[in-house]
């Protein structure tokens, strides 16, 4: 019993930190704009950098990395008006959950993308996932 | 009367009644000789309408069985009458007569119908016939008439039974036919429901076929239309894959003889070093001898001499190789440039064959989703043999996702879209893919579309 309850706290522990799972909290977390942030342009650069090295990570299908930068760039892209960008990296978190056959969370994410961020190409993108995702 | 009446009567009276009795016994054998028929009452004699008078004892009975014929005779005619519906209810009865009723012998009444008026023919005195001999005619006479009335009551029974059957048999016609009109009804309402149901499927039928003319010359036109376009960009596209494999086997050609040249130069380049530190050693060598006999000098410079005429020969030799190396450089440029040419004109087949009228990266997105290669590598991605594939297969999803999201106006967002191409090393994993060929026919045809819709110039 406690092996088993050891390795249940174990595998929690890395799916948390992983980010499938505390995606949701994360997401709304950062959803406004963060307090002292820095001047628009300079944040927009820097997420824009980060997302461009998360996107790279995702082209060499290391999933688990790529969502850890994906999760917080929402907030950001959010906090500075950048709304496409913000469903982007929703989406893309979404897909690294479903690539990780963590399909509860990838559910979830694609939902979000597509009530959140409605008329987009995320979005467009995220129903066609949600459609083919296996079913519960 | 009595029997015991004493003969006191007045002699012309009994006279009278006798001559009277005389004739009606004679008139009464006439009737028992009439054939009775239907419908027409029998002449009934007339009963007499005084008492019988009194006389002798054969007198009385004479008297008696009279009466008792006349009320057999009249009681027949009634039930015969009455039986063969001469009298039915509704028809109006003969006028019943109180004193047409009388009693007969036994005190009961008898119903006698009233009897005309009979004036007594007036003829010459006959000689009263012998009781016995009247009895016996009177006797035969009932007899007859009891034949004739089980006659009759035998044929009026059978035309009872026969008027039950054709009765029974009107009723059973009528209820048969009162059956058969309601089934009639039944059916011309059914008819009828049918006639208009089938009228308005009709009206459908021919509003739904005339719109199917309408569709089917529509669509038609269209196939007509498709067929002639897409016909002109396959046959382009096939000759294009012709051309492109052509290009590919004489590129292999060249690059194995390119290899052997190369192999070759190698190996020339080595021996010439090898002569190289010979011919070095030799020089030091002779140096060395400079102060040795003569002798010893000769055989080496003679020695170095064949040593510099072969390295002379090897010169020459490694000269020569360099020259092919050159040429089959110059062969494979030109084969690579020729392999670029047949992809780029492929690549354009594609785009314009599945994005008509665009150009640059609005026509990739178009070919991308307008040819479902998201749907399809969703698909095919369970067939994959080989785990590279399979690698090549999620770096593919990323970039054509990506591509689907892609704002091909963003000048930015494109280089950014093609480093990371370029740092994924997509394009040679591509060709390595295609090159190995260890994948199914759809695997490779689904990769080679990506490699024209998401590379620029296609290797």
């Amino acid at each position: 019993m406690i092996r088993s309850g050891t390795i249940l706290l174990a595998v929690t522990a890395a799916l948390l930190a992983a980010g499938c799972g505390s995606s949701s909290t994360e997401y709304h977390r950062n959803g406004g704009t963060t307090p002292g942030a820095p001047s628009t342009t300079v944040a927009e650069t820097e997420a824009e950098k980060e997302f461009e090295a998360a996107r790279s990570l995702l082209a060499e299908l290391k999933y688990a990395e790529a969502e850890r930068k994906l999760v917080p760039l929402i907030g950001r892209f959010n906090g500075i008006g950048k709304t496409k960008r913000a469903a982007e990296a929703a989406f893309w978190s979404g897909y690294c959950c479903e690539q990780r056959e963590l399909f509860d969370d990838a559910r979830a994410l694609y939902s979000r993308v597509i009530r959140d961020y409605p008329k987009t190409p995320a979005a467009r993108q995220a129903a066609a996932r949600l459609g083919r995702l296996p079913a519960k | 009367m009595s029997d015991e009446q004493p003969k006191q009567d007045n002699p012309r009276l009994e006279k009278l009644l006798r001559r009277w009795g005389v004739d009606e016994a004679s008139r009464q054998t006439r009737v028992g000789d009439l054939p009775i028929t239907r419908g027409q009452p029998t002449p009934t004699p007339a009963a007499p309408a005084r008492p019988a008078p009194a006389g002798t004892s054969s007198t009385r009975w004479r008297w008696l069985a009279l009466a008792a014929s006349l009320a057999l005779v009249v009681g027949v005619a009634a039930v015969f009458f009455t039986n063969s519906g001469m009298f039915t209810s509704d028809a109006p009865h003969p006028p019943s007569d109180v004193a047409s009723v009388k009693r007969n012998g036994s005190g009961k009444p008898v119903a006698v119908r009233p009897a005309p008026h009979v004036t007594p023919p007036t003829l010459p005195e006959l000689t009263a016939p012998e009781p016995n001999a009247e009895m016996e005619a009177i006797k035969a006479q009932l007899k007859g008439m009891q034949a004739q009335l089980s006659a009759a009551t035998a044929k009026r029974d059978e035309f009872a039974a026969e008027l039950g059957n054709v009765k029974g048999a009107l009723k059973k016609t009528e209820l048969e036919f009162a059956s058969r009109e309601a089934v009639l009804k039944a059916a011309s309402s059914l008819l009828k429901t049918d006639a208009t149901r089938l009228r308005a499927d009709l009206e459908r039928f021919k509003t739904d076929a005339a719109r199917l003319a309408v569709e089917g010359a529509r669509l038609k036109a269209e196939v007509a239309q498709l067929k002639a376009t897409p016909k002109v960009n396959r046959d382009e596209l096939v000759k294009a894959r012709r051309d492109l494999q052509t290009a590919k086997d004489s590129l292999i050609a060249l690059s194995k003889r390119f290899e052997a040249k190369e192999r070759a130069a190698e190996d020339a380049g080595k021996t010439l070093a090898k002569r190289d530190e010979e011919l070095k050693q030799a020089r030091m060598k002779l140096a060395r001898l400079t102060t040795r006999d003569d002798k010893e000098q000769v055989k080496l410079r003679t020695l170095l001499a064949s040593l510099q005429k072969e390295l002379t020969a090897l010169q020459a030799d490694q000269a020569r190789t360099r020259a092919d190396l050159a040429r089959a450089q110059d062969a494979l440029a030109v084969a690579n440039a020729k392999r670029t040419g047949n992809g780029g004109m492929l690549q354009t087949l594609y785009l314009a064959a599945a994005a008509p009228g665009q150009t640059g990266w609005h026509a990739r997105k178009t070919a991308a989703s307008g040819n479902r290669l998201l749907q399809r590598q969703a698909q095919l991605v369970k067939s994959l043999r080989s785990p590279e594939t399979r690698k090549l297969f999620g770096t593919l999803d990323v970039a054509l996702t990506q591509l689907d999201m892609l704002d091909a106006t963003n000048a930015r967002a494109v280089n950014s879209f093609k480093e990371m191409l370029s740092r994924a090393n997509v394009a040679n994993r591509l060709a390595a893919v295609l090159q190995a060929g260890a994948e199914r026919e759809d695997v490779r045809q689904w990769l080679l579309e990506a490699q024209l819709v998401l590379l620029e110039t296609p290797k």
